[in-house]
């Protein structure tokens, strides 16, 4: 364990993607990627009752599971456009092969799962269209380019910070939803579900629960943050912090479902 | 009067053309399945394919109907297990074109449940964001950069 706790400290003084949008993107990735893998975790496990989980139900777990390998893949080129931007900080560091064996290895695990997720897909998804192939690659450099201009110094003042860790969001999730609309349905194997109309309360108050879940997770992370040390701050400065993790914690989840509650099936229309 | 008049003859044609269609998606599937009764070696693809052809055609045209011709129906219900049932060995495009594979009746019990794939890949991509998190904690967010 010490060794483990020394090898992190020696690690974390050489990346350049601890700060700001960098790390906004990665925290961002963690809080969605174990709530979607939790939530796929729960649709692949739960019993169907009379009828067999339908095509629609499969691609959606499917893209679940696509999800998180995403959040994973785009938090790693987010490190690495870090990386790219600050050699100097690295390249000669002693713990330069530890960071890039642990991002190397990461990312061949990331490539294993892909894997497995496509092969587990190879009866209920066609392949992607040459459109969506271009969309795709178009949203997904536009997100390179923003981490790679972004202008850094904006987390030196708190409202620019704020905005830069909010910025973190859309880098992460506006390239996710093209690339997850590619797991599309097999039409011509495509069950139709009969639908009565009528919306469950979890669909009518999906906003409100979108909200709420952001406001605990905010509440979560306040308490843990205090937890080490409130280190004799005013009220008045730990109702602020509180308020800036609530905030961030809700607008983060916001956006996420924005762009990604319709592709997974969490929208309106399912 | 007249538009009524031809409203009710659009219907009835509309009408007569799915009957059509379900007789023909019956009588390429009856084709079929003597094809595969008539040779133990080749399997009638072309056979299969025309069937396929006209299903899709009949479900293009009752796309917006509640109900569907219960001889269509009874043909669809359960296509590929039926395939699967009546030779060793089926070709790979036949089996992608009458859909997946039914899934795992049965092994929750009464109840019907995901195929074992998804289950296994939803437990992999909750150990990647697992350790996805510990990477990330580990590089990171310890407690010296605070």
């Amino acid at each position: 364990m010490a060794v483990y706790v020394h090898q992190a400290r020696r690690l974390s003084k050489i990346i350049p993607f601890g700060d700001d949008p960098y790390d906004a993107v990665g925290s961002f990735a963690i809080i969605v990627g174990i709530l979607v893998a939790l939530l796929s975790l729960g649709w692949a496990l739960r019993p169907y009752r009379s009828n067999p989980p339908s095509i629609e139900t499969q691609v959606y777990l499917v893209r679940a599971q696509t999800c998180v390998v995403l959040a994973v893949v785009i938090t790693l080129i987010s490190d690495v456009a870090a990386l790219a931007r600050h050699p100097t900080m690295w390249t000669t560091a002693l713990q330069r092969n530890q960071l890039l064996a642990l991002l190397g290895g990461m990312a061949i695990i990331v490539v294993a799962v892909e894997l497995l997720i496509r092969r587990s897909a190879q009866g209920i998804v066609s392949p992607g269209t040459q459109a969506g192939w271009t969309r795709a690659a178009i949203v997904g450099l536009a997100g390179v380019l923003t981490l790679a201009i972004y202008p850094e110094r904006m987390i030196q003042g708190t409202a620019t910070h704020l905005l830069t860790v909010v910025a973190g969001a859309p880098i992460l999730f506006v390239p996710m939803r093209p690339l997850l609309t590619f797991v599309p349905y097999k039409t011509s194997t495509a069950q139709r579900e009969a639908t009565d109309g009528k919306l469950s309360f979890a669909r009518r108050h999906r906003w409100g629960i979108v909200l709420f879940v952001g406001v605990i997770l905010g509440v979560f992370f306040f308490a843990g943050e205090m937890s080490e040390g409130a280190g004799g701050m005013s009220l008045g400065r730990i109702v602020f912090v509180a308020a800036v993790f609530v905030g961030l914690s809700t607008a983060g989840l916001a956006i996420a479902y924005a762009f990604l509650g319709i592709p997974l099936g969490l929208g309106r229309r399912r | 009067m007249s538009l009524a008049r031809q409203i009710q003859k659009e219907r009835e044609m509309k009408k007569s053309e799915k009957d059509r269609l379900a007789t023909r998606v019956v009588d390429l599937w009856c084709s079929f399945q003597l094809a595969l009764t008539e040779s133990k070696r080749k399997y009638p693809v072309q056979q299969f394919f025309s069937f396929a052809s006209a299903v899709r055609q009949y479900t293009e045209l009752t796309r917006r109907d509640r109900l569907v011709r219960r001889d269509v129906a009874m043909v669809m219900n359960g296509l590929r297990q039926s395939l699967e049932l009546e030779r060793k060995r089926v070709p790979g495009e036949i089996l992608y074109e009458a859909g997946p594979p039914k899934p795992c009746a049965g092994e929750c019990g009464k109840e019907e449940c995901m195929p074992k794939i998804h289950k296994v890949n939803a437990a992999v991509v909750l150990l990647l964001a697992g350790l996805f998190y510990w990477l990330f904690m580990f590089t990171k967010h310890d407690g010296s950069r605070r």
